[in-house]
């Protein structure tokens, strides 16, 4: 009787440790959950920047597509779009056509990625003959184009004469 | 036996756990998901086919496959298909026992000749020559039947096919219009035959296994854009461009390749260095391969390398790999340079000062402002000078004379040098060089005419170009700019401390400082950077960064260093790194570009953009006057130079040597909306002949044709389509001028016939990119008609013309 009780709590006590053993190093030595930090929050094709620890008061900064978009924007289009987007670049005045202003609630809305893409692509002349706006297909690459219209998305929800991210 | 049960019951429930691992749910899901979508396409495809006009069509298709075979079939068909193929088939049989002879023909030939060359006696040659001309004449016959029985088969060939055309392509839109039925039918089968195993990908150059794809299923299958991790599918256009079997995951994501299981995979465990980064930073890893200074796809980590040598990171942090030349100002002579109050109200805060400044804030107390200044003051070999030496004495003292005329003289050579260029004056220009709004409160008398006689010789390495002034417009210059481009509110600046410094303690201070890293200072031209070297730094282990006092830093690299760039001295006392107060942008591209400083060098073949090749260096009397110019701070020539002014290197064939010397004496504006413009540095007729000479001879492409007219092919009907094509039909007008009409953003075109030779205009308009890929313009492919054209009216543009040609 005792021989039996004894092999039985042997069995339980081999048991338990096998268990707990599996549980320890099967599931590997974690780092103290100490990043805590929370992850980007996934608002654009690869997330913004993530929040500081310390609140952060200035613009939020742009997606890594938007950013690229935004620099290439500075390049190619502010002359006549304008540095926000609103339509007065400074060549805007010399144009026969009234420059859009993206900065509109209303204008960004109405008008779907294909749009944008296409108005880029194909210019005011692949479009409907009126060649002001370029045809920029052989500048740009698909990629950097999709990188405009990224950027260009974001202009109606930017103060129309903030401080742009330094 | 209780105890047995009790134990395989553990065992039992332990192997079933291992048994269904994590991955092996992700990738049911993942199969499932797709079981689905198949089934649901099959489903649309019956229903396609289902429909009234399709199932129309459908029957109308076969029932015109089954008359075609019907009417081939039948053994009197019309046409007589049945008889054509027998007769196709016999055909064939008699032209293989044809070529069965001709062949064994062939080999009694040869037998036959072997033994004529080995024959012993003359008869038995004779003998041997009769049977072989007999054999010769054989093979030619059976060659002739040959080829006409060839000839009969393709030709009886071609007929059975036109025949049989009708059936063929019956069949064929058949099948096509079954095909998504079929595909359908295809992916469904594929998805159930699918059972979960792990993915591996093995890459030897870079020594890793990742078996990402083992929970990561979707990463490469289009359609799960909207998917939840891990089902999800890649984003953007960084995995076509980078292809999982030749990089893997790792190299960009980090994270422990080798695990199946979270959190192994993901790298958060103890020891394990390469932790899967912010999906934000990921970037960073960008710049370990790619070099240059444009990183497409990632502008964060390309300006984050950009700032670490801009800011002046590197003048305290040595990266390996990476030299970077001082960024600030000599402070050799610093001592006949500048007022003892400025250098105070600079060292208290230099962005005060100038809020554009590069140089961080340094945080010093008043005793240490103190000792700096008096130890920088002392850095100049001759006492400060109150009156210039020489010629320039004189040019002075009658300045002296009429001092309001020297200002006003001043002030237009001024405007004429165009300093504005790469000066601003109170933030209003370039910034190449200082903003001059309150120069004249920071230097002491007589600098500035030494400087501007000859600025290397004070600055070493300047960017300034030496011009041509005489003392007389030196004098007016310094005249103006004393009078003008002073602080007017001078008796505002912060008064400087009030101990007496002392040098001894300043230099010190330097040494603590390292100010030498970005400044050039006699007695420590070779002493090593101050700061804390940050080769490998990504790699760095969370336990190794020394978070000080504060407890409100969470525990990561990540935290760490954005609070160390956001707040330099505040982890501990006794830290001296200056404060930036760089921008949320500024300070995320620094810490994505930071993140790609890892130990490991990737293999040279995954590099990108690493500048190989020997620098451009102009030679002989044009690279010293290049030097004297500094022409390569603004322009680019051969890859090597700035971008504020056009690329140089093929300047010989894009413009006329007349235009081209005459700009160089006195610059006129190309581009009307710039405030830059090319400064008149009043070169002498020989240093114009030599940079000309030059540029006609050496910055030259021979791929530019020289002439492209002949003698009267520019007719009127030539000018007119080229004239429409300009306005009408690419709108160039809405960029470039021509007289008062048009946009203000390219070069103006008026001009074009004195400035710019034929050649170049045409091959420009047939591919700008292949001459320079640099301009904002939009890239125009001009087929060669169109390109003539438009060269046409170019050149034919006069002055009187070119009010004409407004068009509203």
């Amino acid at each position: 009787m005792r021989r039996r009780k004894l092999s039985l709590a042997g069995a339980l006590v081999l048991g338990a440790v096998t268990l707990a053993a599996w549980f320890w190093y099967a599931h590997d030595l974690r780092v103290p959950s100490s990043s805590s930090l929370p992850h980007a929050e996934v608002t654009g094709a690869t997330g913004s920047p993530a929040a500081s620890p310390a609140a952060s008061t200035a613009a939020p900064l742009l997606s890594r597509e938007a950013e690229e978009g935004r620099l290439l924007f500075e390049r190619y289009c502010v002359y006549c779009h304008g540095i926000s987007g609103d339509g007065f670049g400074i060549n805007a005045p010399n144009l026969l056509v009234e420059v859009p202003n993206f900065t509109d609630p209303d204008f960004m809305p109405r008008r779907t990625e294909g749009d944008l893409v296409d108005a880029i692509t194909r210019g005011g002349r692949g479009r409907f003959g009126l060649p002001i706006m370029p045809e920029w297909r052989l500048r740009l690459s698909d990629r950097e184009i999709d990188a405009l219209v990224l950027y260009i998305r974001t202009l109606a929800s930017r103060k129309p004469t903030g401080d742009q991210p330094d | 036996m209780l105890a047995g049960t009790g134990l395989a019951v553990v065992f039992a429930v332990l192997i079933v756990r291992e048994a269904r691992p994590e991955w092996a749910r992700h990738q049911r899901s993942f199969f499932e998901q797709r079981r689905v979508a198949a089934e649901r396409a099959l489903q649309a495809a019956e229903e396609a086919l289902r429909r009234p006009d399709a199932a129309k069509r459908m029957r109308d298709l076969e029932a015109r496959v089954g008359a075609a075979e019907a009417a081939l079939a039948a053994p009197d068909a019309p046409g007589g298909y049945a008889q054509a193929a027998r007769e196709a088939q016999q055909t064939e049989r008699e032209l293989s026992r044809v070529q069965d002879r001709l062949q064994r023909t062939r080999a009694d030939y040869q037998r036959v000749e072997r033994d004529f060359l080995l024959a012993a006696t003359e008869s038995e040659r004779q003998r041997l020559r009769a049977r072989l001309d007999e054999l010769s004449a054989g093979v030619q016959a059976l060659a002739r039947d040959r080829d006409r029985l060839a000839a009969g088969h393709d030709a009886m060939r071609r007929d059975l096919r036109a025949l049989t055309a009708e059936r063929d392509a019956a069949r064929q839109a058949l099948a096509e219009f079954q095909q998504p039925l079929a595909r359908a039918h295809a992916e469904v089968a594929a998805v159930r035959r699918q059972r979960p195993e792990v993915q591996q990908v093995l890459l030897d150059t870079l020594a890793r296994v990742d078996r990402c794809p083992t929970c990561h299923v979707a990463a490469a299958t289009p359609g799960f854009d909207q998917g939840a991790e891990p089902l999800r599918t890649h984003v953007g256009y960084y995995v076509r461009n980078h292809p999982v079997e030749r990089f893997g995951c790792t190299v960009c994501h980090g994270g422990q390749g080798r695990a199946t299981r979270l959190p192994a995979a993901h790298g958060r465990v103890l020891h394990w260095r390469e932790r899967l980064l912010d999906r934000d930073l990921v970037g960073g890893l960008c710049a370990v391969c790619h070099r240059g200074d444009r990183i497409p796809g990632e502008p964060y980590a390309a300006a984050g390398r950009r700032l670490f040598v801009e800011a002046g990171c590197s003048g305290c942090h040595d990266v390996g790999g990476v030299t970077a030349p001082r960024i600030g100002p000599s402070l050799a002579t610093i001592g006949k340079k500048v007022t003892p109050a400025w250098i105070a109200f600079w060292l208290r805060d230099p962005q005060v000062y100038l809020p554009r400044t590069r140089m961080p804030s340094f945080l010093l107390s008043d005793q240490e402002i103190a000792d700096l200044s008096a130890f920088l003051l002392s850095l100049s070999t001759s006492p400060p000078t109150t009156a210039p030496s020489g010629g320039r004495d004189e040019a002075r003292r009658s300045a002296r004379a009429s001092q309001a005329d020297a200002v006003k003289r001043g002030e237009t050579l001024y405007k004429e040098s165009r300093c504005v260029t790469c000066h601003a004056v109170n933030d209003r220009g370039g910034t190449i060089g200082p903003d001059l709004g309150r120069v004249a409160s920071k230097l002491r008398d007589g600098w500035l005419a030494e400087f501007l006689h000859d600025p290397a010789r004070l600055s070493a390495g300047t960017k300034m170009p030496r011009y041509r002034f005489t003392d007389a417009e030196i004098a007016d210059l310094a005249a103006y700019i004393g009078s003008e481009l002073r602080d007017f509110d001078e008796a505002s600046w912060p008064a400087p401390p009030q101990t007496a410094g002392r040098a001894a303690e300043g230099r010190v201070l330097v040494r603590k400082y390292g100010c030498f890293g970005c400044h050039e200072i006699p007695e420590f031209q070779r002493t090593g950077r101050v700061g804390a070297e940050l080769t490998g730094y990504a790699d760095k282990e969370v336990d190794r960064l020394d978070f000080g006092l504060r407890r409100d830093v969470p525990r990561t690299w990540r935290a760490w260093t954005d609070t160390k760039l956001r707040d330099p001295r505040g982890f501990r006392d006794g830290l001296k790194m200056p404060d930036h107060r760089f921008s949320e942008h500024d300070r995320f591209s620094l810490l994505t570009y930071l993140a790609s400083l890892r130990e490991e060098k990737p293999p040279a073949e995954y590099l990108r953009e690493v500048n190989g090749g020997p620098r451009y260096e102009p030679e002989g009397r044009f690279g010293e006057l290049a030097a004297e110019l500094n022409c390569l701070v603004c322009h680019s020539i051969r890859g090597r130079g700035g971008t504020l002014a056009p690329d140089l290197t093929r300047e010989g064939s894009r413009v006329r040597p007349e235009w081209l010397r005459r700009f160089l004496d006195r610059p006129n504006t190309i581009r009307l909306f710039l405030e830059e413009r090319m400064p008149r540095f009043r070169l002498t007729p020989e240093e114009i002949g030599v940079i000309a000479g030059y540029i006609e001879t050496v910055l030259v492409d021979a791929a530019v044709p020289g002439r492209v007219f002949a003698p009267g092919e520019i007719t009127a009907a030539l000018i007119e389509r080229g004239r429409s094509l300009y306005f009408d039909t690419y709108g160039c007008n809405a960029c470039h001028q021509i007289g008062m009409q048009g946009g203000a953003i390219g070069p103006d075109l008026t001009a074009t016939r004195e400035r710019l030779r034929e050649g170049w205009v045409y091959a420009w308009l047939r591919n700008s990119r292949s001459l320079d890929a640099t301009v904002r313009e939009p890239v125009y492919e001009l087929p060669d008609e169109e390109a003539r054209a438009i060269t046409a009216f170019l050149l034919s543009v006069t002055q009187s013309e070119a009010y004409r040609v407004s068009r509203d």
